[in-house]
């Protein structure tokens, strides 16, 4: 089993490709690999609970580990998240690179 | 956590896009941890290391140059550099020569070098794992 | 007398960082500053910048410490925003 970690910096509101990700990220896990999906800049407005954001909402309990950028939170005044994920600090990506993850940015 | 060495591609450009403020949070945690950074700076981002930026003043804010202490990249570059000496790791930033050209971005900060996709290709075979940052 | 400017806004956070602005919002105040009359519409993702009580802290790497980080909310003037709505 391999481990993923997937970044991503977009927002599904502005580019229609942020459902590939998704789908990608959910893909991975049905294959039976290991995946956390970590939105940081304007992906985290998908994590609010108030936005529509379905394949977002469908990927929770997925069994993709969904993480938010704690200082993209704070630079967009999101207080509160989407049951199902959580905040994280950026040293996860390091923590994902040292220990082999295969990382990919969108 | 043994020390690695990790490659990162930059492509964007300074002051265009939020997808360096992160890669810059990236690498500081990196550094700090004390890992050998390998940087491949490719088309805008062989900017991020020119000597020649400055800062300015923000007549919008009412703040002098001092008051607004505008970031620079190049600033940002240097620090990263002198905390990975700091920690016991060391950064290899490589300016992509052709991109740096047809820029006139050739003068560096010291300790960043020109280099080309060979550097890429070297930094990729040789480190742990590869982070690309791409453009949007 | 000036001409008057509709300023549509959508794209937002793009290097806010870096420029402690956000630089279309700049560059409509050091016009109007200047003499410009301009009317700023935030949509897409830069309504987000009338949400209150916004920023990030600056950034740090190393012992290089960003002091001037920015507030977009600030910078709109969240209050005058909620009152043209109204």
């Amino acid at each position: 089993m391999a481990e993923y970690l997937l970044i991503e910096s977009r927002d599904p509101f502005e580019s229609n490709d942020v459902g590939y990700y998704y789908d990608l990220a959910r893909g991975l896990v049905e294959a039976g690999e290991k995946v956390t999906l970590f939105l940081v800049q304007n992906g985290v407005f998908a994590a609010r609970p108030s936005a529509k954001a379905p394949q977002l909402r469908v990927l929770v309990g997925s069994g993709v580990k969904i993480l938010a950028d704690d200082f993209a939170l704070k630079e967009r005044g999101i207080t509160k998240l989407l049951d199902g994920v959580q905040i994280a600090p950026i040293e996860i990506v390091v923590d994902h690179l040292e220990a082999g993850h295969k990382a990919l940015w969108h | 956590m043994s020390q690695k060495t990790f490659a990162i591609a930059l492509m964007d450009a300074p002051y265009e896009s939020e997808n360096l403020t992160t890669a810059f949070r990236i690498l500081d945690a990196m550094a700090r941890r004390g890992h050998n950074i390998n940087v491949f700076a490719f088309e805008g981002a062989s900017g991020l290391a020119f000597s020649k930026q400055a800062p300015h003043p923000n007549p919008v804010h009412g703040k002098n140059v001092a008051e607004e202490n505008h970031p620079t990249t190049k600033d940002q570059v240097t620090a990263l550099l002198a905390l990975a000496a700091k920690s016991g790791g060391k950064v290899d930033w490589v300016n992509c020569g052709m991109c740096v050209d047809e820029r006139g971005v050739g003068e560096f900060v010291a300790d960043t070098r020109r280099g080309s996709p060979a550097d890429f290709h070297s930094f990729c075979e040789a480190s742990d794992n590869v982070l690309a940052i791409p453009t949007k | 007398m000036a001409k008057k400017t509709l300023n549509l806004v959508e794209s937002a956070y793009r290097a806010v960082m870096e420029e402690q602005d956000d630089t279309i919002l700049w560059l409509l105040a050091a016009m109007q500053g200047a003499g410009a009359e301009h009317t700023v519409v935030l949509r897409g993702n830069a309504v987000n910048y009338a949400v209150a009580g916004q920023g990030a802290p600056g950034l740090s790497i190393g012992v290089w410490k960003q002091t001037q980080a920015p507030r977009m909310d600030n910078d709109i003037g969240v209050e005058r925003v909620f009152q043209r709505r109204g």
